[in-house]
C-alpha cells in the first residue's frame, strides 16, 4: 500500500478503496486479507467521487455535534459501497457526487453526497446537539 | 450434538430500577439452577455475556465470586446480540468434549436504569467502523434504517410495510408474563409513532430494558431436558459497508444447524428469530427461507407468524415487546422456545410442539448463531 495515499479519515478530500490484486474483490474499508479468495495482496487506491444512492436515512435521534442529518449508502462507480452523509434532497436511486466538509464536534472531514448536477450548497444540512 | 438444556429462566424485562448487572445475572442464574434442580456446586463452567453498564475485563469471574461459585472454568464472551446463543454453542462444545457436566450460561444488565439513553446509544454505535462509519454520527438504529431503506427500495414497498411484525410481536407479549410492553398496538400506531431514523419509527425499534436470562447446558438429560440437536454459526463481516444484504451469513448458520440436526427448517414447529428492529426479523426470515423475499410484512399481517400461523415465531413478544436488556435479550427467545417445547406456555402454548429453531445476530447482521432444539420423546 502506498504510504502517501490518505483519505478523509486523515484529513484529505479523497475516497479510497481496497482491492485484492488476485481476485479484484474490493471494499471501502481497509483490510489486509481478502475475504473472497484469501489473498494477502490488498492495495489501497483512490476512488472517484461519483456513485448511486442505494439507501437513505434521516436521523431524528441525534448524535452530538453538527453532523449530517441524512446518511446514505452509495455504490461508487467502482462497484464499492460507502457510507456517507448526504444533502436532504438525495433519494434512493439518485446519481450522487461526494464532497468533503468539516463537520461534527471536532470539525473533521466527512464525505457528503449531493445529487449529481446540483451545485453543492455552501452550507450543508447540519444538526446541532 | 449431544448436549441438553436442563434448566432455563428469564426474568421480567422492562424499566425496573434496583438490581445492578450482577443482580440480574444472579436472579436469572438462581432461577435456572432451581429449574434444573441443580445446586451451585454442580456447575463446572461459567460463561457470561458482557454488560455494557458494568464493563469488566473478567465478567465471568466477577459473577462467579458474587454468586458463590468456584467453577474450574470461567470466561466472558462477546458477539453482540448473538452472544447468548454463541455462549450456548460454546457450552455444547464443553459438554460434548466430556470436559464439563454442567455449564451455566448467564447474562443480565440494568441497561435501562443504570445508564443514560445517550450512553447506551453511543456504546452500541461502536459496532460501526471506528474511522469510516462512527464519525458520520450513525447509531445502530441508523445502520438498520439504511438496511430498511435498501430493503423497501429493492422490493418497491411503501414505508410502514413492516409494521405488521411489530403488531404481531405485541400480540404475543400481551399474553406473556414479564413482558415490557403489553398494550395492544395497530399498524397505524406503528406508522404514526415518532420517527427515530427514517424509515424506522419508534415502534419498529426494540426498547432498552433491565433484566437477565440463564440456561444450564448439560452432558446428560435430567427431568424435562431439551436436546440441543444442531448448532450452526456464520461470521461473514463486521460492518454494514461490507455486508452482502442478501447473504449475510444467516442462511449459512441455519444450514449448518439443521444439517447437524437432520431436519429441514420448514419442518420445525416454533421459531425464535432475533428482532432488534422490524427490518432485522424481516431480513432474517427471508434469508432463512421462512418468508418469500419482500413478503415478511405482508405475511405478518396475514398471521403467518402467529400461534396458529404457518411459522409461529417469537411467541413471547421478541425484543420488540418482551424487551431487550442486551445479551439476555436474545436469550429470551431461547427460553421461550424451551418453554414451548416443555408445554409451559398456557394460552400461547402450541399444540404438538416437538422442535424449535432459535436464531440471533450480532452487530449489523454480522455474527449469526442458530440452534435447533428438540423435545426428547
Amino acid at each position: 500500500m502506498s504510504e502517501s495515499l490518505r483519505d478523509w479519515t486523515e484529513g484529505e478530500s479523497r475516497l479510497l478503496l481496497w482491492r485484492c490484486s488476485t481476485c479484484a474483490h474490493a471494499t471501502a474499508l481497509p483490510h489486509v486479507g481478502c475475504p473472497s479468495c484469501g489473498g494477502t495482496s490488498v492495495a489501497a487506491m483512490e476512488a472517484g467521487t461519483t456513485a448511486r444512492c442505494i439507501a437513505r436515512t434521516a436521523l431524528h435521534a441525534r448524535a452530538s455535534g453538527s453532523l449530517p442529518v441524512v446518511l446514505v449508502l452509495a455504490v461508487l462507480d467502482e462497484g464499492v459501497v460507502v457510507m456517507a452523509g448526504a444533502d436532504a434532497d438525495v433519494s434512493v436511486g439518485d446519481r450522487v457526487r461526494a464532497r468533503f466538509a468539516p463537520l461534527g464536534a471536532e470539525e473533521a472531514l466527512v464525505p457528503v453526497f449531493s445529487r449529481e448536477g446540483d451545485v453543492p450548497s455552501l452550507q450543508c444540512q447540519a444538526i446541532r446537539s | 450434538v449431544t448436549a441438553w438444556i436442563t434448566g432455563a429462566a428469564r426474568t421480567s424485562y422492562g424499566v425496573q430500577p434496583g438490581p445492578d448487572s450482577l443482580g440480574w445475572q444472579s436472579r436469572a442464574a438462581e432461577a435456572a439452577l432451581a429449574d434444573a434442580r441443580l445446586d451451585r456446586g454442580s456447575v463446572d463452567v461459567v460463561i457470561t455475556g458482557y454488560s455494557t453498564v458494568m464493563g469488566h475485563l473478567m465478567p465471568a469471574n466477577l459473577f462467579a465470586e458474587h454468586f458463590g461459585l468456584t467453577p474450574s472454568v470461567a470466561f466472558g464472551l462477546s458477539a453482540g446480540g448473538a452472544t447468548g446463543l454463541a455462549m450456548v454453542a460454546t457450552a455444547c462444545a464443553w459438554v460434548e468434549s466430556g470436559r464439563a457436566d454442567h455449564v451455566l450460561v448467564v447474562a443480565g444488565e440494568n441497561r435501562a436504569s443504570g445508564q443514560s439513553r445517550q450512553t447506551s446509544t453511543q456504546v452500541l454505535a461502536q459496532v460501526g467502523h471506528a474511522s469510516y462509519e462512527v464519525p458520520l454520527g450513525g447509531t445502530v438504529p441508523a445502520y438498520y434504517a439504511l438496511l430498511a431503506s435498501q430493503y423497501l427500495a429493492r422490493f418497491d414497498l411503501p414505508d410502514g410495510e413492516l409494521a405488521g411484525l411489530a403488531v404481531q410481536m405485541r400480540r404475543h407479549a400481551a399474553l406473556t408474563p414479564g413482558a415490557q410492553f403489553v398494550a395492544e398496538i395497530s399498524e397505524v400506531d406503528v406508522m404514526s409513532s415518532r420517527p427515530v431514523a427514517e424509515p424506522l419509527r419508534l415502534l419498529d425499534c426494540c426498547p432498552v430494558s433491565d433484566g437477565g436470562a440463564a440456561v444450564i447446558v448439560s452432558r446428560a438429560p435430567l427431568e424435562q431436558s431439551i436436546e440441543i440437536a444442531g448448532v450452526g454459526q456464520a461470521n461473514r463481516h463486521q460492518h454494514l459497508s461490507v455486508l452482502d444484504s442478501s447473504a449475510s451469513g444467516a442462511a449459512d448458520a441455519a444450514r449448518r444447524a439443521t444439517r447437524e440436526a437432520g431436519i429441514g427448517l420448514r419442518e420445525i414447529d416454533v421459531f425464535g428469530i432475533y428482532d432488534s428492529f422490524t427490518v432485522t426479523v424481516a431480513m432474517l426470515l427471508e434469508e432463512l427461507g421462512l418468508a418469500d423475499r419482500g413478503k415478511s410484512g405482508a405475511e405478518a399481517r396475514a398471521g403467518a407468524f402467529d400461534i396458529d400461523g404457518r411459522t409461529p415465531m417469537n411467541t413471547h413478544g421478541g425484543l420488540l415487546s418482551y424487551g431487550h436488556p442486551g445479551v439476555a435479550g436474545g436469550m429470551a427467545h431461547l427460553v421461550e422456545v424451551i418453554m414451548q417445547l416443555r408445554g409451559e406456555r398456557a394460552e400461547l402454548q402450541l399444540p404438538d410442539c416437538g422442535t424449535g429453531y432459535v436464531h440471533a445476530d450480532g452487530g449489523v447482521l454480522s455474527a449469526h448463531v442458530g440452534l435447533v432444539l428438540r423435545r426428547s420423546r
